[in-house]
């Protein structure tokens, strides 16, 4: 009989996302073939080591870190003993247990399983198969390097499969429990006492608790309990000795003693640690808030329920972000992304506007016809049984026979188009979320500066793109790494990012000390001098002028760093409009007094040129005129010409013979690059400049 | 080659006895300078012409001023004629079983063909090779080189040990620094090497320093490689050294032909090939003849450079985020307030001139 007396050998976890569909697939291997043998390989410490036994699995260990990134040599020098140490216990456990299939449900477990199994097959060891499971939009990077190995793959998301080769990749979706989808509310309405006819909002983030959701759920409550027709559920998650310190409970109480709430509407509101039946719960509800790991949306897309989306920020990838983004663009949910606030310890958090997410949630609520329109769009995303899936292709793997068709493609986009739904997903756009994800704050503005090209953002990237790259936009104005933090001034200036204003004069205003180690080198302060510089740049294109940002302007020209200065002062010319300069043209003039650096000077004379409008200027500029400097000479005679274009002054007394005329500069031009030009004028070609 | 013909004859036919002439170091140096820099003149253009033929042309490196827009699609890559010229002359008058030498020439070809690949790729690639991958190639020679240098009877230092430091206006070795030394021999290699390199952004800026500073070195090698004058300068003697000098004759006649090209506006650049293989050369000269700290005066120019670059790059930009120099590497600071090229280029050859007259002047005040 087929499957008799396998072994199948299971791996991956760390996190309840990896446990649990590992399990899943685990039961329903066992319902198949109920004489098959299991063993599951996890971390001691981690919560498959009390939940695989509790199933009745036996477990083994071995030893793993994540992959910490390239930042410290001793980060990585013990990542790499203990994934020494994970593949040497690892291979030990597959020469004794010698499995037929390995299933590497991801999670860095799975990496030193993975990696032994390959090398044991490299050596022809053993001969068993390697089966990965992804669930996540982008793989983390361990399952990407696994994927080289791994006889088959099988990935959640379709758009995930560019990353592991072609030919041995498969959509199986990802695997949820049968209950879920499949049950009715039963009694379960009347248990909890909400009321028969209204609309059910049901929020709940990890198992451990997400505090964004959790907060902003609290003091969002008044808004949305004053709807009679609203019943909010909310599953708080339950504290675990976590490094983090988050007590859900505790911290929601003090939420929910910010905000007054009428007793008569908290009837409305059922707040719990944790739901064992949860498919009841999703039976009843009507609309979802979450956290965008994959799980929960696999889950919330099979009981076809709208969902606003909350993603988790700073993960790896940002993996959270995207499959909320994706689902969003799939029309089945809303993404609300995370912005970044100042505790009132200092420290920075992650938080959501409650009164946003209160109207966004409302509004979705009293629109039927959305919420329809979002469930359908559910229908079309739906992938026939992942379980069975990925347990076909398993034991055809096993089999050597040629696993399931791909189910995604094609099929997919004719679902779309009978049931009349406009797709606006296509390969390359979601390519560019994918490709955004995985780049690190230097990439990614590299990639819109080579992307702008003098556009408008709007016009190169959609709303929801746009939505994308402010989000990572604001996280990094609040980083506490100077480099990360410019990166972030410099993309809020290329993006004309609207909002970033208040971070940007938050920013120039803030005069901290740097440390006295960076003072003794030269440095000033805190907020360093390339981000002031940056951000005066910033606030320039975005070009939104305000009295605030005049008077900010106006002090930088005392700024301690020259760029300051001169960026000030270029800001000054381009924002400061012919009106109201009677404080900028001062201000400038005061600069020019006492400014001892070229670029400077230059600068300061280019834009007080262009917006002064007393005729008294043209004192400053004939000054320059004596100047030693050639530049500050070319600068004067620039202002004075363009006070004389602007009609300010008629006709400055040019003493033409005591305007020192040489320099020790010129502009050389190649004459065969001249002979050059005229030819392609006189052919029609435009040369390059 | 043509030293082992003239003792050939020398030794076997009497009538041709003034072949002795060649014998003589001063005597071959001259030549030595005299071949490479006519070799350059003569097949400069065809190499030039070859270099811009398959493809090795310069891309547009920002510099945000306007002068160096208009110099895309130069020829790149020029110090394969250097060192091209440098190998021919020697090889017809230099010793060839001299251990000196032997060290000095493997460092060219090493750092020359490090910098040609570098060139190759960004001439083709728009990228060249990581820093690390080449900072790492570097110290792989640097390394060896110091295990030979410091190994047992590697050179025939006399009575300085390997180990030992010389310092200018001081007439014997001031400290044996032992395995320090080691350290110090990869410092000094990376550090003029790159040096070079950087200061080679400029038509003929780097040409004219490098054969200013092997000048200098050339004369020291002469001057330790001879017993009368080492002596009469309190000098130690090292035998053998004389023929560095040739070697850097050579050298010196090589850049002044190259500056024949490259000279504003230029018709060739050195790329990395050339200014790293020079860079490494000028080296080998400061260690084997244990002048190091010489270079900060004969290679003042290229210490202001490298070290520009490196307090710009590593504590400015990196850890201060704010500029301390205009701009860095030195040259691009003062064409930033204004100066033309070519008179930054010039007033840095009159810098490196009076650097190099600085640094004969120390022979005597010791």
């Amino acid at each position: 009989m087929k499957g008799r007396g396998k072994r199948y050998l299971l791996t991956g976890g760390g996190t309840g996302g990896h446990v649990y569909p590992t399990l899943a697939i685990a039961d329903r291997l066992k319902e198949i073939f109920p004489e098959a043998e299991f063993l599951y390989i996890g971390r001691k410490d981690k919560i498959e080591a009390d939940l695989v036994p509790s199933k009745g699995y036996r477990i083994k260990f071995v030893r793993s870190l994540p992959y910490p990134g390239f930042h410290s040599i001793k980060d990585i020098t013990g990542f790499l003993l203990n994934l020494a140490s994970g593949v040497f216990g690892a291979m030990h456990i597959l020469l004794t247990f010698r499995p037929s299939a390995v299933i590497a449900v991801g999670g860095y477990v799975a990496a030193p399983v993975a990696l032994s199994c390959a090398l044991l097959k490299k050596l022809r060891v053993i001969r068993c198969k390697l089966f990965l499971h992804e669930q996540n939009s982008i793989p983390g990077k361990m399952n990407q390097l696994c994927g080289r190995w791994a006889d088959l793959i099988g990935v959640s998301f379709a758009d995930s499969a560019r990353f592991f080769p072609t030919e041995r990749v498969r959509h199986v979706g990802y695997p949820i429990r049968r209950e879920i989808g499949n049950t009715n509310s039963g009694n379960c309405r009347m248990n909890l006492g909400i009321p028969a006819d209204g609309k059910v909002v049901f929020a709940f983030g990890a198992s451990q608790g997400a505090r964004t959701i959790n907060r902003a759920v609290a003091l969002a409550l008044p808004q949305l309990l004053a709807d009679e027709s609203v019943s909010v559920i909310h599953a708080t998650g339950k504290a675990r000795t976590a490094p983090s310190g988050y007590d859900p409970a505790t911290d929601t109480d003090r939420h929910l003693a910010r905000v007054k709430i009428p007793e008569e509407h908290l009837k409305r509101y059922i707040r719990r640690e944790y739901f064992h039946n949860i498919e009841e719960v999703y039976s009843l509800t009507d609309l979802v808030i979450t956290r965008g790991g994959a799980g929960s949306l696999a889950e919330i897309e099979k009981c076809r329920l709208p969902a606003i989306v909350v993603p988790k920020s700073d993960l790896a990838d940002d993996h959270q972000a995207i499959n909320a983004l994706m689902k969003q663009d799939n029309g089945t949910a809303v993404t609300l992304l995370e912005n970044v606030e100042m505790d009132l310890d200092g420290r920075t958090v992650e938080c959501v506007d409650p009164g946003k997410l209160a109207d966004l949630t409302l509004s979705l609520l009293r629109d039927p016809d959305r919420l329809e329109r979002m469930k359908t769009a559910t229908e079309c995303q739906e992938v026939s049984d992942p379980l069975d899936n990925i347990v076909t292709s398993i034991n055809s793997m096993l089999d050597n026979k040629s696993p399931i068709e791909n189910i995604k493609g094609e099929a997919l986009e004719a679902g779309y188009e009978a049931m009349g739904i406009e797709t606006t997903r296509s390969d390359c756009k979601t390519g560019k979320w994918l490709s955004w994800a995985a780049m690190g704050p230097f990439g990614l503005l590299r990639s819109i500066e080579d992307q702008a090209d003098g556009l408008a953002p709007e016009d190169i990237y959609r709303p929801i793109e746009l939505e994308y790259l402010y989000y990572r936009t604001r996280k990094l104005l609040r980083n506490p790494k100077w480099q990360f933090r410019n990166v972030g001034v410099k993309m809020a200036g290329v993006l004309r990012y609207k909002n970033a204003l208040s971070d940007l004069k938050r920013i120039l205003s803030d005069k901290r000390k740097a440390s006295p180690g960076a003072r003794l080198l030269g440095g000033d302060f805190l907020q360093v001098g390339f981000i002031r510089r940056n951000a005066v740049t910033s606030i320039t294109l975005i070009g939104i002028v305000d009295d605030e940002i005049v008077k900010i302007l106006l002090e930088l020209l005392n700024d301690p760093y020259y760029e300051v200065r001169t960026k000030a002062c270029e800001s000054i010319g381009h924002l400061c409009s012919e009106d109201d300069q009677g404080s900028a043209t001062t201000g400038l003039e005061s600069l020019l007094a006492r400014e001892r650096v070229l670029e400077v000077n230059s600068a300061a004379l280019a834009a007080l040129g262009k917006i002064t409008s007393n005729p008294a200027s043209a004192d400053t500029f004939q000054r320059f005129l004596q100047s030693g400097d050639w530049i500050l000479r070319e600068a004067a005679l620039h202002g004075l010409t363009s006070m004389v274009e602007r009609k300010i002054i008629k006709d400055p007394c040019l003493l033409t013979n005591q305007i020192l005329l040489t320099c020790p500069q010129f502009h050389p031009v190649f004459p065969l690059r001249v002979a050059l030009s005229r030819l392609y004028r006189r052919i029609g070609v435009r040369s390059k400049k | 080659m043509i030293y082992l013909l003239s003792k050939y004859i020398l030794s076997n036919i009497e009538a041709l006895s003034f072949f002795r002439i060649v014998n003589y170091v001063s005597f071959r140096s001259l030549a030595a300078a005299v071949t490479s820099f006519l070799l350059i003149i003569l097949f400069g253009r065809r190499v030039i012409n070859l270099l811009f033929r398959r493809g090795m042309r310069d891309s547009i490196r920002d510099y945000g001023n306007l002068s160096s827009q208009s110099k895309e699609g130069t020829p790149t890559m020029g110090g394969i004629i250097v060192i091209g010229a440098v190998l021919i002359s020697t090889f017809l008058w230099n010793d060839p079983t001299n251990r000196f030498m032997h060290y000095s020439i493997a460092a060219l070809l090493w750092f020359g063909f490090l910098g040609a690949i570098d060139d190759v790729k960004k001439a083709k690639q728009g990228e060249g090779v990581s820093q690390g991958v080449k900072l790492l190639l570097q110290l792989l020679f640097a390394a060896g080189f110091g295990l030979l240098y410091l190994g047992p009877g590697a050179l025939p230092l006399g009575d300085v040990a390997a180990t030992e430091l010389c310092l200018p206006f001081f007439k014997n070795p001031v400290a044996d620094i032992g395995l320090l030394y080691f350290p110090f021999i990869l410092f000094v290699i990376l550090a003029i090497s790159n040096s070079v390199n950087f200061a080679d952004g400029l038509d003929g800026l780097a040409v004219v320093p490098v054969a200013m500073t092997t000048a200098v070195y050339g004369v020291f090698a002469y001057i330790i490689g001879n017993r009368i004058h080492a002596e009469s300068l309190l000098f130690p003697h090292f035998v053998g050294t004389s023929e560095l000098m040739i070697l850097a004759s050579g050298t010196a006649g090589a850049c002044i032909g190259f500056l024949w090209w490259n000279s504003y506006p230029a018709q060739v650049f050195l790329g990395d090939a050339g200014s790293q293989a020079l860079g490494a050369l000028l080296a080998m000269f400061a260690i084997l003849l244990k002048q190091e700290f010489l270079f900060l005066i004969c290679g003042g120019i290229f210490v202001a450079e490298g070290a520009s670059v490196l307090i710009q790059e590593k504590i400015g930009i990196n850890r201060l985020g704010r500029r301390i120099f205009y701009r860095a590497p030195l040259h691009h600071t003062f064409q930033h307030v204004g100066l033309a090229e070519t008179k930054v280029v010039v007033r840095f050859w009159i810098i490196s001139l009076i650097l190099a007259l600085l640094a004969l002047g120390t022979l005597k005040i010791r």
